[in-house]
């Protein structure tokens, strides 16, 4: 589904992303670890296609097509999505419109009809509901005055909404209690079915308790320099980080 | 009335008096530019006859007034952003229905001379009248269009024309026509006070609530290219009596067209006044328009005020606050493209203690279009706990575009609540981005954020077929002029 070969990526000239690997098959769920600074937020920027993340080289497939080479909003229309670390509040654009504008968006690109307002709203308080959501959300502006907490859902719900076939978590789970945890993390499983995937960074192993990860990888220094079951998270979690640097400068 | 059509007033001027339209002043057999004015007059007399010597006092001080200050230029602190150049260079005329309208002379008499296509079934403009019940006074070119109007209500009020009001109450008008009239008032309102054409006289008895909207019309249609329009609309709301009006100036051809209007409004003890003003020219249409407002003990005054279109507008908006407890929200949007300048003057005297003024303005500038803010609190030493608020906000959507706001606060009192706050800024790219990840179209994510940036003013209009109208209006203004959209229509 997605296949990264050799991506090298830069900010201002400074190289963050250096030789970074990585495939996703249908089904699966990665977790993506690290230190600070690691370049894990710049990963899920690339991807998702945000403006000054400079390509240097290396390349991204998504579904045989080549990721790099389109528009952010052509990405999401193919599939791709990420749940924002620090969604944006946007005064005046509604909940509901916004979302009724993306899905149908994504509606059409698949050559769908657009979805009628009487079947967004059925839709949308559906997964709401799933979200322990109350419907005002629908017409609030998007993000305004939201909780930490209540952004987080809200991105999840639009996951849930806009069905991708790729989801990039960037850090959803950093500021939330447990109980919000356990609420998105059951958002995401319930989304999974065998034919799509998720790539969830995060900091803390925590959320890795409730969505249970297929493989973990350490990203550190630009590159994925560990790859294992999802109990590395949990060795990760005990030991931290210093033993990782130590094997990558005993190699480098 | 005269076969050929009447001189320009803009020729030889008096020495002091800067020229009108830049020329010199060359032939000395010409008659004096008052002279030509008194003949404009006379000519504004046959079409409306006196009826009171009032009137004509307060046209003859008011072209006095004229005569003492000219026309602003960019030294004066006022218009310091304004080209009144590109108004001026071009020679004035009072539109007169009798004058030819193309070639030749006419004949005919003043009431039916020019063509007009408003009286006919296949107005051009008719689309712009919103599908709605209001009341309705229709003025093509300053002149009262009877059969376009309508009124709808009936009660304690009068609505119709000015012109025909001061022949019939002639008592009446006089208690409040020009009353608000001020030295600094500008020389566009002087000179709409000397030459005023017909305009709208909305006089609601005191007590009474008039059930529905009133709209105004102001058109402006074929006009020639010296022909200036001077609408005049005089709003009176008595003690406890309420009153919403629209005011949409607009223009039916692509021909230029200048239109110096003035509306004068006066909110008694307790009444309450809305007065929403579309300002929709299209293209080589230029507004000065200038309100003033005088509210009384208790009253409430709401202006919402957006300038869609025009090369040049120019909006001068003075509330002065006469008694105690009165409050009011002076809102506004406008956009300026192409090379349209937008400029918004707001005066609020807070003459008296105790009053609230709200000022929310916001303003899209694009390609080299310019937009102007200049709102202007002023607290007077007695107007204690008077609570005033302004906020300007812009958006800058090109390198060439440019904004001038200027908040000015003179306070001279002690007790006051009084905060300003004005932003220049661009498309958060924050923003673009989060909506292109959700999969919308990038043009689409910048429409939705600019809709959603000036809907905030419109948003505030009562839900009715006027709100959709105006926001469909703004919408579709500012998909023609975001950068890079398919229409090139601004």
């Amino acid at each position: 589904m997605l296949s990264i070969q050799n991506l090298a990526v830069s900010i201002d000239d400074k190289a963050i992303l250096k030789d970074l690997n990585l495939d996703i098959r249908p089904g699966e769920v990665h977790a993506i670890m690290g230190p600070n600074g690691s370049g894990k937020s710049t990963l899920a920027s690339t991807l998702a296609g945000r403006d000054g993340y400079e390509v240097q080289s290396g390349s991204v497939r998504f579904l045989d097509k080549d990721l790099l080479d389109m528009d952010p909003d052509e990405r999401a229309r193919e599939g791709l999505f990420l749940a924002f670390q620090y969604p944006v509040e946007i005064p005046g654009v509604s909940v509901a419109n916004f979302l009724k504008a993306a899905l149908n968006e994504r509606r059409k690109h698949q050559g769908q009809d657009p979805l009628d307002a009487r079947q967004f709203l059925i839709e949308a308080k559906k997964e709401m509901a799933a979200l322990e959501m109350d419907p005002s959300f629908l017409s609030r502006s998007l993000n305004e005055g939201f909780s930490g907490g209540e952004k987080k859902r809200n991105e999840i719900f639009q996951m849930a909404m806009l069905q991708p076939k790729l989801a990039i978590l960037d850090e959803t789970d950093s500021g939330l209690d447990i109980d919000a945890l356990r609420i998105v993390a059951g958002g995401v499983n319930a989304l999974r079915n065998g034919q799509n995937a998720f790539l969830v960074i995060t900091h803390y192993q925590r959320l890795l308790d409730y969505i249970v990860p297929d493989f973990v990888h350490v990203l550190y220094d630009g590159r994925i320099v560990k790859t294992g079951p999802k109990e590395l998270a949990q060795e990760l979690e005990v030991r931290g980080y210093d033993w990782i640097r130590e094997e990558y400068s005993a190699i480098a | 009335m005269s076969s050929t059509p009447s001189p320009p007033i803009a020729d030889p001027v008096p020495a002091k008096s800067p020229a009108l339209d830049g020329q010199s002043q060359e032939d000395q057999r010409a008659p004096s530019y008052r002279e030509q004015m008194l003949q404009q007059l006379a000519q504004r007399q046959s079409v409306a006859p006196v009826a009171l010597p009032f009137f004509q006092e307060r046209r003859d001080l008011a072209l006095a007034a004229f005569e003492r200050q000219g026309f602003p230029d960019r030294r004066h602190e006022e218009w310091k952003y304004t080209p009144v150049s590109r108004l001026t260079r071009r020679a004035l005329r009072v539109f007169s229905p009798a004058a030819p309208a193309a070639s030749g002379a006419s004949t005919a008499p003043a009431e039916s001379a020019r063509p007009s296509k408003s009286t006919t079934q296949s107005s051009t403009w008719s689309k712009w009248l919103p599908d709605f019940d209001a009341n309705r006074l229709v003025f093509v070119n300053g002149m009262f269009d009877r059969q376009a109007s309508q009124i709808l209500d009936q009660g304690a009020f009068s609505i119709g024309s000015l012109a025909q009001a001061m022949v019939e109450q002639p008592d009446t008008v006089a208690t409040w026509f020009d009353a608000l009239a001020a030295p600094d008032w500008s020389a566009f309102a002087q000179l709409n006070t000397a030459l005023h054409q017909d305009g709208a006289w909305i006089h609601v008895q005191p007590g009474v609530a008039v059930p529905h909207p009133i709209l105004i019309l102001d058109i402006a249609e074929n006009l020639q290219a010296d022909e200036v329009l001077f609408p005049r609309h005089l709003l009176v709301a008595e003690q406890g009596s309420s009153v919403r009006v629209l005011h949409h100036s607009l223009k039916a051809e692509d021909q230029a067209s200048r239109m110096f209007s003035v509306v004068e409004t006066f909110v008694e003890r307790n009444a309450s006044v809305v007065l929403d003003t579309v300002q929709d020219g299209g293209r080589a249409a230029d507004c000065i328009h200038h309100i003033s407002v005088r509210q009384d003990r208790d009253s409430r005054f709401t202006a919402r005020t957006f300038c869609l279109q025009g090369d040049l507008i120019r909006n001068d908006l003075r509330v002065r606050f006469a008694g105690e407890n009165a409050e009011c929200h002076l809102n506004g949007f406008y956009l300026a493209a192409g090379q349209d300048v937008v400029d918004n003057h707001l005066l609020i005297d807070h003459a008296v203690p105790h009053c609230q003024s709200n000022q929310l303005y916001k303003g899209i500038a694009t390609d080299q279009g310019n937009a102007v803010f200049n709102g202007k609190i002023f607290v007077r030493p007695n107007a204690q706990k008077t609570n005033a608020y302004q906020s300007n906000k812009n958006l800058l959507l090109s390198a060439e575009a440019t904004i001038n706001t200027k908040p000015q606060l003179e306070i001279f009192a002690d007790d006051v609540k009084c905060s300003h706050g004005a932003t220049s800024g661009q498309l958060n790219p924050e923003s673009v981005f989060y909506l292109q990840a959700r999969g919308i179209l990038e043009e689409t994510a910048k429409t939705l954020l600019l809709q959603a940036f000036a809907a905030e003013v419109a948003t505030e209009l009562p839900e009715d077929a006027f709100r959709e109208y105006v926001s469909q209006r703004l919408f579709e203004r500012i998909r023609q002029v975001l950068p890079g959209a398919d229409a090139q229509t601004s």
